[in-house]
């Protein structure tokens, strides 16, 4: 401010089509700009339509974000290109020119209506990522029921083609001539003023066992696979079950698992582990509760009375000064802990350990990419006092990709690195 | 008179499979409410858009009804086919046959059924649709941020720009602790300098009036003048005040030597601050948490400046002991792991309580606490230092009745929606950040007031006109008994009453069209333009059949 | 709290007339608003009266209530203000309805004083007009302390009928023999003292008896209130309560919390269904009743102001055939007043439960099982 920059152009590139890719695209699109969205999956919306319901309110996930995934898709200044990731970024701010590179999706956007008829006679099964592997789909699939937008992908590396099988089911069963095998990866190159990173966080592993989730530790399950029972449209339609496809009598929800390992707090785990308390009370009659606590970090106006109305459901609260022990007993998990001076140890049919917020896969080539720093953790670093801002001029940042934070936290970042693009690239 | 075009999209075999088409074609016919009905296979190809547009110009419909998919997904598309050839776009209805009928059983004497039903119903209601035009208005692109905190300052600096001004107003007794939240006096400077920003220290708010794009703030200035400043929006940034521990005997706040507040302390040059004692200071309590229980809410903040606070007292003056009293450690932010165990490495002790007491100890002070474990434990201090949580100040009242604003139970300003919408407020145009709308770090406050400079200059873009919700809804004067039922069930502060002429009148500007006014209308003055009484109830005879 | 005795020497109406009179000297209230017996015909009127020597003419408590005070009210004070300072006289259902219809800004509250008196009940309207010196003897008797018959059905279950369920300004209570004036309000208290009317008299007795008759009137309630549940049980259990309903909507006009100027179901436009849609459920059903809005008519009246019903009793006065309508209004009024927690007049602060939204009555909704 102050300063003159140059106007330069005004179309604005926003990488990650997730809570904070969407926000920060329709911020920009109402002001006039043209947006590229940019989105590596098939669907977008991120991990947050992951949730079935989100605090503070318990809200729907995937209905609070629906207007807003709407609006990315009839909006005439947001261009969506999902299956697309950057490859490579030239220039400088005002003046961007990158090159984007589109996985070909097989099955044309203008054409599918969505029906799913080409499910089904697909031969491949194999693990649904999205579904944290609780469930199969096909070589080509839709991540799950609902996602937007509603066509299928093609993982052709999965898919028989690529292994020289001349296999035409699926687009056999199309009566809309959408599927074409003849579809290619291709690069583009856009100009833009400025670039928005919203690339989002990776829910990860540190702290729970390397096998959880199989063989003896298979009730051992990090955050999304719990939520993903809870999921009305997941693997289970919302029931909460083990494994072996019981319901859980006991379930212990486990805090800061992976928090000395990675030497910072994901901050959003003691809520949605309190969230996950009011799932288990919700679905599970009678069923025990308990939360392994370090430290209750509820900041902010509505979290400790989410979690101490939480608490007055009959959570069992264990608070320990280390996080406790857990290993598979034959069905379910075994938690040792040290509690007031004393080891115990308490059997429970599942076992959810909180999932830490890490940098997204990539993030370290991105940042090369856009020739911006990260900090020591991975996360991209931000210029001092602008926090949406990454430290070269003319990209910004929104969302977890700087570290963990809570959604509306993204929401506001997205609308701040809105308002740098506008500032920087003449209003 | 032009007529009813009805189109029955078959969506491929989606529709056609499973709904009987030609039955639903020959009811509606005999109905002999539509002019034509024709069938097609994807109207939503390109060659479905076309034969749509084509056939809705050759017939001259006057309304048209698409049953098709859902309206979430195609009602746009409809929409600009007839804008594109003269039809109003609010004179086509859609049907969602394939969703709400085809999908839903495999019965499909069942879903026709609930499809004729669905369809005659929008023949029915169309004939009662208004070619609803869509206005704009000419809006102040000038924005008054309200507030010379760390807030008002950022927000006022990310919004000043070619094209707009922006007016901050530095409020003379506004809630929080003098000095507290004060911006860096560098950024207060910048701002002043800067030809697009216009800085009014220590003035008062008498009203705010108007709406989104034309509000206007009455405002005394320092030197007593009245003034009248246009803008198109209001960001409010008025910050808080923190708990105050006296009255609370736990703490000795106020009745015993050498208890302060960290607070206090916060801009305390390099050396000892002064810790309200002439003893000897030679051991210091730091207590968290206070206010936690009182307030129901975790400030978030005083975790990290009480730290900060034992590290400056430990680093000029090692020989102190330093303990902090916890009950739970909020570190938030990334690097505030890593801050801790620094601070546990200089030496600073931290103690887990359940419970904490400060009460006089001879000619010292004891901390007496419940641990974890449910033990009893004191220790003897030489002074207490407290970390307070933060509270709702007391001008969030005034503000809140004068733009219609939503109060939370803690006094702080509420979102229009807690996480897609947290800067907002149910008035339009209207923005709340920093610590006035709940407790808040200094990167909290930094990304909302960047999130309030991007809603705005989102929102007002220099010269461009504001195009107006169509779907609104309005008050028939001639029915209008003024009750007021209506000014009453609007969350949007749009419906007022007019007391000259008793009667209630909606803002278009701000009226969101959800129809709650309509539905307490008791006598239908307040109608919904595209759900009046009329249209609903054709609608529902035909689907109750 | 007390009050003051007035002796009452020539029946009741007497005394009250004397009290107006010396409310109306004091000099506090420019104007009287009450019934008066109307000069030809057996009905009576709402006189507006500035000349304390015509109070002769009223008739404070009569014998029907032909029209509702509160509808009277909003007659007068809807569209240019009140510039007169009026001492309402009224039945404590009338200054109920004038209460919920100043919360609704159809009547300016601010230069009215309400007073009310102990109701014993009215009788139907129509019955009194064919032969009025009868029920003018049953009414006398009725006054004096004996007397149950003949009132309408409403009154005989109506448990507002003294102050407990109204918040006027000044009340007057009858006990045996006497007159009980009190002040509610700092305002009434006001007039009474100018008028010299202000006392300490002990009035525990007439509690008593006000105590003992809500028993008996409580009883009555919860008989007739049983009796709707029943007669509205199941699928027909409307249509036959209602199947004389000639859809004339007299029960409308004359209700004083139909405020409307226009009703929505009189409305050609908003709810009359059309000619075509008739021949064509006839088609397709083979035959169909018409016209056919009588049913939507009452459901929606009942959902615009059940919750202000205050039961009494005007609709079912002016029916012309005796469908029990304000006893299924009241019936149903008073189940969504409970669920709300309201009762309709009982405090001029109290906001209605249409316009007020707290946010833990939607939790207590969802944790009651109503979400699912």
């Amino acid at each position: 401010m102050g300063e003159q920059q140059p106007a330069g152009r005004s179309d604005v590139l926003v990488i990650g089509a997730g809570l904070a890719g969407v926000e920060a695209s329709l911020t920009l699109a109402n002001a006039g700009r043209k947006v590229y969205l940019v989105e590596r999956q098939p669907h977008f919306g991120g991990n947050v339509i992951k949730s079935e319901e989100v605090f503070p309110n318990m809200e729907c996930a995937t209905c609070m974000i629906a207007p807003k995934q709407s609006d990315v898709i009839e909006n005439r200044n947001v261009e969506l290109l999902t299956l697309t990731d950057v490859k490579e970024v030239r220039g400088e701010a005002g003046a961007f020119e990158v090159t984007l590179r589109r996985s070909a999706r097989y099955v044309s956007l203008e054409n599918c209506i969505g029906c799913g008829a080409c499910f089904e006679p697909c031969p491949v099964s194999t693990g649904n990522g999205f579904e944290e592997g609780m469930s199969q789909r096909k070589a080509i699939y839709v991540a799950s029921a609902g996602v937007l937008p509603n066509a299928p992908a093609i993982a052709m590396g999965e898919c028989l083609r690529s292994k020289g099988d001349d296999c035409t089911a699926c687009r056999d069963a199309c009566m809309f001539d959408a599927i074409d095998y003849e579809d290619k990866d291709e690069e583009l190159t856009i100009e833009v003023g400025a670039i928005v990173v919203a690339t989002g966080y990776r829910l990860g592993d540190a702290g729970l066992p390397e096998e959880h989730g199989k063989g003896e530790l298979k009730n051992m399950l990090g955050a999304f696979e719990f939520e993903r029972l809870r999921a009305s449209n997941g693997p289970t339609e919302g029931e909460i079950r083990t494994r072996d496809g019981e319901a859980p009598k006991s379930v212990a929800f486990i805090h800061c698992a992976g928090r000395e390992e990675l030497g910072y707090c994901s901050q959003v785990c003691c809520r949605y582990l309190a969230k996950f308390a009011r799932y288990a009370f919700d679905k599970l009659d009678g069923v025990e509760v308990y939360e392994f606590v370090r430290e209750e970090s509820v900041p902010g106006k509505e979290a400790q009375r989410f979690v101490e109305a939480t608490l007055k459901k009959g959570v069992k609260l264990v608070r320990t000064a280390a996080p406790p022990k857990v290993s598979g007993n034959g069905a379910g998990v075994k938690v040792e802990y040290r509690a007031n001076g004393k080891s115990e140890s308490v059997n429970v049919d599942m076992a959810v350990l909180a999932s830490t917020i890490e940098p997204a896969e990539g993030a370290a080539d991105l940042a090369g990419l856009l020739g911006i720093e990260t900090d020591r953790f991975g996360f991209f670093r931000t210029d001092g006092t602008e926090p949406a801002s990454a430290t070269r001029a003319g990209v910004f940042i929104a969302g977890c990709g700087t570290g963990p934070k809570d959604m509306p936290t993204v929401v506001l970042q997205a609308q701040a690195a809105a308002a740098g693009v506008l500032k920087l690239t003449g209003n | 008179m032009p007529g009813i075009g009805l189109y029955l999209c078959e969506c491929g075999p989606n529709i056609a499979d499973s709904i009987d088409l030609d039955l639903v074609a020959a009811e509606v016919e005999k109905d002999g409410k539509v002019a034509r009905v024709e069938r097609f296979k994807l109207l939503c190809s390109e060659d479905g858009k076309k034969f749509l547009a084509e056939s809705i110009k050759e017939h001259g419909y006057g309304h048209v009804v698409v049953a098709a998919c859902s309206p979430k997904q195609h009602q746009t598309t409809f929409e600009e086919v007839a804008a594109g050839v003269g039809l109003n776009p609010h004179m086509i209805q859609m049907v969602n046959i394939r969703e709400q009928c085809a999908w839903m059983t495999p019965d499909k004497e069942e879903a026709t059924g609930k499809a004729l039903r669905l369809v005659r119903a929008a023949v029915s209601r169309v004939r009662y649709h208004r070619a609803l035009e869509q206005k704009e208005i000419e809006c102040n692109p000038d924005v008054v941020v309200i507030g010379g905190g760390t807030a008002g300052v950022e927000a006022a600096r990310r919004i000043a720009h070619e094209g707009r001004k922006v007016h901050l107003l530095g409020v003379a007794g506004l809630g929080s602790e003098p000095g507290a939240d004060d911006a860096p006096a560098e950024r207060v400077e910048e701002l002043k300098q800067d030809p697009l920003a216009e800085v009014h220290e220590g003035c008062t708010v008498q009203d705010l009036l108007g709406f989104f794009g034309s509000f206007i703030a009455r405002v005394k200035t320092r030197e007593e003048e009245e003034i009248e400043i246009r803008a198109g929006s209001v960001v409010l940034a008025t910050g808080a005040k923190p708990f105050d521990p006296a009255g609370f005997p736990g703490y000795g706040y106020g009745m015993l030597a050498g208890v302060t507040t960290v607070g206090e302390h916060a801009r305390a040059e390099d050396g000892a601050p002064a810790l309200g004692t002439d003893r000897p200071v030679k051991s210091v309590a730091v207590i968290h948490c206070v206010g936690r229980e009182k307030l129901g809410y975790c400030s978030g903040t005083c975790c990290m400046e009480a730290m900060g606070f034992a590290r400056r007292l430990k680093q000029s003056s090692p020989e102190t002991e330093v303990t902090e009293f916890f009950r739970d450690l909020c570190l938030p932010g990334i690097g505030d792991d890593g801050f801790h165990r620094e601070t546990e490495e200089l030496g600073v002790h931290f103690v887990r309580f359940r419970d904490v007491e400060v009460a006089q100890d001879g000619d010292g002070l004891a901390v007496r606490y419940q641990a974890e474990d449910g033990s009893s434990d004191s220790l003897a201090v030489d002074a207490v230092v407290l970390a307070v949580g933060v509270k709702a100040g007391p001008s969030n009242a005034d503000f809140a009745g004068m733009l219609n604003l939503g109060l939370d139970e803690h006094g702080f300003f509420q979102s229009e929606h807690p996480v897609l919408n947290p800067v907002g407020t149910v008035t339009e145009g209207v923005f709340t950040i920093g610590s006035c709308r709940g407790p808040a770090s200094t990167s909290d406050v930094l990304i909302q007031a960047g999130a309030a400079a991007g809603k705005v200059l989102s929102a007002l873009v220099p010269g461009r006109r504001m195009k107006l919700e169509t779907r609104t809804s309005e008050v028939a004067d001639k029915l209008c008994t003024g009750c007021g039922l209506c000014v009453a069930a609007c969350a949007y502060g749009a419906v007022t009453r007019d007391d000259a002429r008793r009667v209630a009148v909606v803002n278009e500007v701000l009226c969101r069209g959800c129809g709650n006014c309509a539905a307490a209308c008791p006598s239908g003055a307040a109608q919904h333009r595209q759900f009046t009484a009329r249209q609903l109830d054709q609608e529902v005879t035909q689907v109750l059949g | 709290m007390k009050g003051r005795r007035i002796p009452v020497e020539d029946g009741a109406n007497s005394a009250l007339r004397s009290l107006l009179g010396s409310l109306l000297e004091s000099g506090k209230v420019d104007a009287v608003m009450a019934p008066s017996r109307i000069p030809s015909g057996e009905s009576f009127a709402w006189l507006l009266i500035r000349d304390p020597e015509l109070l002769g003419k009223t008739t404070p408590l009569p014998p029907v209530m032909p029209v509702q005070g509160a509808r009277a009210l909003s007659s007068l004070g809807y569209e240019a203000g009140n510039p007169l300072k009026m001492l309402c006289v009224l039945r404590p259902c009338e200054a109920r309805a004038t209460i919920e219809l100043a919360k609704r800004n159809q009547v300016e509250p601010d230069n009215l004083v309400l007073l009310t008196i102990d109701c014993p009940g009215a009788f139907p309207t129509l019955d009194y007009t064919r032969s009025a010196d009868g029920f003018d003897r049953k009414f006398e008797e009725a006054l004096r302390g004996s007397g149950q018959e003949g009132w309408r059905p409403d009154c005989l279950a109506c448990t507002a009928f003294s102050d407990r369920e109204v918040a006027p300004d000044i009340h007057v209570g009858r006990v045996k023999g006497e007159l009980v004036v009190l002040a509610r309000t700092d305002r009434g208290r006001e007039v009474l003292e100018a008028a010299q009317l202000a006392g300490d008299d002990d009035i525990s007795d007439w509690r008593a008896a006000v105590d003992k008759e809500t028993g008996v009137r409580k009883e009555a309630k919860d008989r007739a209130f049983r009796e709707m549940d029943e007669r509205t049980d199941g699928a027909d259990g409307l249509d036959k309560l209602l199947a004389d309903c000639i859809n004339c909507h007299n029960c409308m006009r004359v209700c004083p919390i139909c405020y409307c100027r226009q009703c929505l179901f009189d409305s050609a436009d908003a709810v009359r269904i059309r000619a075509e849609d008739y021949l064509a459920r006839a088609k397709h059903r083979g035959e169909i009743r018409f016209p056919g809005e009588m049913m939507k008519f009452h459901l929606g009246r009942m959902y615009h102001m059940a919750l202000s019903c205050v039961a009494c009793g005007a609709c079912e006065d002016a029916c012309p055939m005796d469908v029990p309508v304000s006893r299924l209004f009241a019936f149903v009024g008073d189940r969504v007043q409970a669920d709300f927690g309201y009762v309709p007049g009982r405090d001029r602060e109290e906001p209605m439960p249409m316009t007020t939204f707290e946010e833990n009555e939607l939790h207590a909704f969802e944790d009651a099982g109503g979400a699912e």
